[in-house]
């Protein structure tokens, strides 16, 4: 397994969060600022002190509309399911006590992305309720992780191995059912599927933002308050009993709670692979396996990653878009191998 | 106060132990004895909780132990399993100090005297995923210490170890188990062991629990033992000698006879 530490000393987290968040604000005000028209980041700042204190220059109605009605809500949603799938990445590493855990990889991702495959093919009438499809994508994602979690686990013990295999079992069979839909489907509801499958930041506005964002903030939440807990419950099932944990009551919670930040996060944004593996291992190396520290820190990272990754997809390749989950895998799944390639057998 | 009636422990649908009452007392130190397969770690794992029996009860201080909370268990006694695999690059306070996670915050007072206690002081720093099997069990000794030593009060404290001396070199397993027994004097508490040496569960336990034949065969000092039922317990002839540093007896396997 891998536990080399980057650092010998661990850093202070309080600095560490801190510089986090300078960086998190800094990339923001850029990415906000880049695109097809580029607005000048003392314009964003005046206009921000304009619509939040009365204070500042307003910008030119039309860079106004830009602001408002595209680029905020993207940089908002970036900032929400970035931190999402960092924080259940982390916490579903804890749950299955080992750094190899991953909601893309473990077919969580894309049992979200077949219910809400379903919803649109089958049931399209429910898409005028914004949290329909934020909903459906949470119930499959949690179906997918009851499942990979049941069939990796024997008598209290967890199988890597066994885990990873079921995720290859579970992502085949969601994209065979995506799949099947995209064959069932009118030509609208093929183009919102390949969105689905190659996962964009593209369709944000404050509609689809506001709901699933809600939803991902109360998972997230609810997520760091299992911290400590989750400290113990990587020691063992037996140990974190004798600790006074109910692991079955850890379990079931963690399980919901991470199906609910990754479906939130599908339902706007699609497959976006390995963020949830990469951003905790980077964090780990720097601060240390404790969640408390771990997950805050995730949180943060994941935000900038998906910040800055997305505002390369939208300016890479001018007036196109990359799709950002194409661009992540680009990135995530050489690192996956890496971390195999270091991580010694018996962990596996 | 620690005590079972009638207890019977069954894997699938064999009965391993049938009709065990037994009893615990504060500042004692009992042994678990047995051959492989006797339930010596079922046993263990029922008397911590962890495993509800297949009938009967136990009960601490005469409440039964399926209507204690998790949490209130936690703060009254400790396990000390075979193996504690951990994949995370935990230091090795931060691993003891887990055994604290019923507190706010982790003392460091306590973490680094029962790193003292359990001889891994000289482990500060290091990472748990990096120690030897041995190395390890000392850390988790460590843990187990920390888990109680906030226990204030008149109820005795309650520590399980399952095997504690498993990877243990010769040197550490005297130093071990004496530290249990110091530990056990000092704070009255009750300590149950499973062990395989006959001689260090004779020189460092009050009494010893040999389960032999889906039953408890013996329950007493091992002085009194008579040597045909260790012979019938583990298939070979135990010769009994006085110890010359101490004043237990010591058990010496013949094979031969």
């Amino acid at each position: 397994m891998a536990h080399e530490t980057l650092l010998t000393r661990r850093l202070p987290l309080s600095s560490c969060l801190g510089a986090g968040m300078v960086v998190l604000c800094l990339t923001a005000l850029l990415a906000t600022a880049s695109g097809a028209v580029t607005i000048a980041p003392a314009g964003i700042l005046s206009q921000l002190g304009d619509w939040l204190f009365g204070i500042g220059e307003p910008l030119p109605e039309r860079d106004r509309f830009i602001l408002w009605s595209l680029r905020l809500p993207r940089i908002a949603l970036a900032v929400l399911v970035g931190s999402s799938l960092a924080l259940a990445g982390t916490a579903l590493q804890g749950l299955f006590r080992n750094p190899l855990a991953d909601p893309g990889l473990i077919g969580v991702s894309s049992g979200a992305a077949l219910a809400a495959a379903a919803v649109i093919v089958l049931a399209g009438d429910l898409l005028r309720l914004s949290i329909a499809l934020p909903l459906a994508a949470f119930a499959g994602g949690l179906l997918a992780t009851v499942c990979v979690f049941l069939l990796s686990r024997r008598q209290g013990i967890l199988s890597v191995g066994t885990m990873l295999l079921a995720g290859i079992a579970i992502n085949a069979l969601a994209g065979a059912g995506i799949g099947l839909f995209s064959y069932l489907g009118n030509d609208l509801q093929l183009r919102q599927l390949t969105f689905w499958t190659l996962g964009s930041l593209g369709s944000a506005s404050w509609e689809t933002v506001l709901p699933a964002g809600g939803l991902m903030v109360i998972a997230c939440v609810a997520l760091l308050s299992q911290a400590r807990k989750l400290d113990v419950f990587v020691l063992g099932e037996r140990d974190a009993f004798a600790l006074g944990i109910s692991p079955t009551a850890l379990s079931i919670r963690v399980i919901v709670l991470c199906a609910l930040a990754v479906g939130a996060a599908v339902a706007v944004s699609g497959l976006i692979g390995f963020l949830g593996l990469v951003v905790p291992h980077i964090v780990r190396m720097v601060l240390g396996p404790s969640h408390q520290r771990v997950m805050t820190a995730s949180m943060v990272l994941g935000a900038i990653v998906l910040v800055v990754a997305d505002s390369l997809a939208r300016t890479i390749a001018l007036p196109a878009e990359v799709p950002i989950g194409l661009l992540l895998s680009l990135i995530g799944a050489p690192f996956f191998l890496w971390l195999l390639r270091r991580t010694p057998t018996s962990g596996v | 106060m620690l005590t079972t009636t009638s207890l019977v422990l069954r894997i699938g649908q064999r009965d391993i132990l049938r009709d065990a009452s037994l009893t615990f007392r504060p500042g004692e130190m009992t042994a678990i004895l047995g051959p492989n397969g006797a339930g010596k770690s079922t046993l263990l794992a029922v008397l911590s909780g962890e495993k509800p029996p297949a009938s009967g009860q136990v009960l601490l201080d005469g409440q039964p132990l399926s209507h204690w909370r998790p949490a209130a268990l936690a703060r009254r006694r400790a396990v000390m399993l075979q193996h504690s695999p951990l994949g995370f690059a935990f230091t090795v306070e931060e691993v003891v100090g887990l055994g604290q996670s019923h507190l706010p915050h982790p003392r460091p007072a306590d973490i680094a005297r029962c790193l003292e206690q359990a001889d891994a002081a000289a482990l500060r720093g290091r990472l748990y995923p990096t120690l030897s099997g041995g190395e390890k069990q000392r850390v988790q000794f460590a843990r187990a210490l920390a888990q109680l030593a906030p226990h204030h009060g008149p109820e005795a404290p309650i520590l399980l170890l399952d095997e504690p001396t498993a990877s243990l070199d010769p040197g550490h397993q005297h130093l071990l188990l004496n530290a249990a027994r110091d530990w056990t004097r000092q704070h009255q508490a009750i300590t149950i062991a499973v062990l395989h040496d006959i001689n260090l569960a004779s020189w460092y336990c009050d009494r010893a629990i040999l389960l032999h034949q889906n039953g408890v065969a013996w329950q007493e000092s091992l002085d009194g033992i008579p040597t045909s039922l260790l012979k019938d317990a583990y298939g070979i002839f135990f010769h009994r000698f006085p110890s010359p540093h101490s004043a237990r007896s010591s058990f010496l396997p013949c094979p031969a006879t």
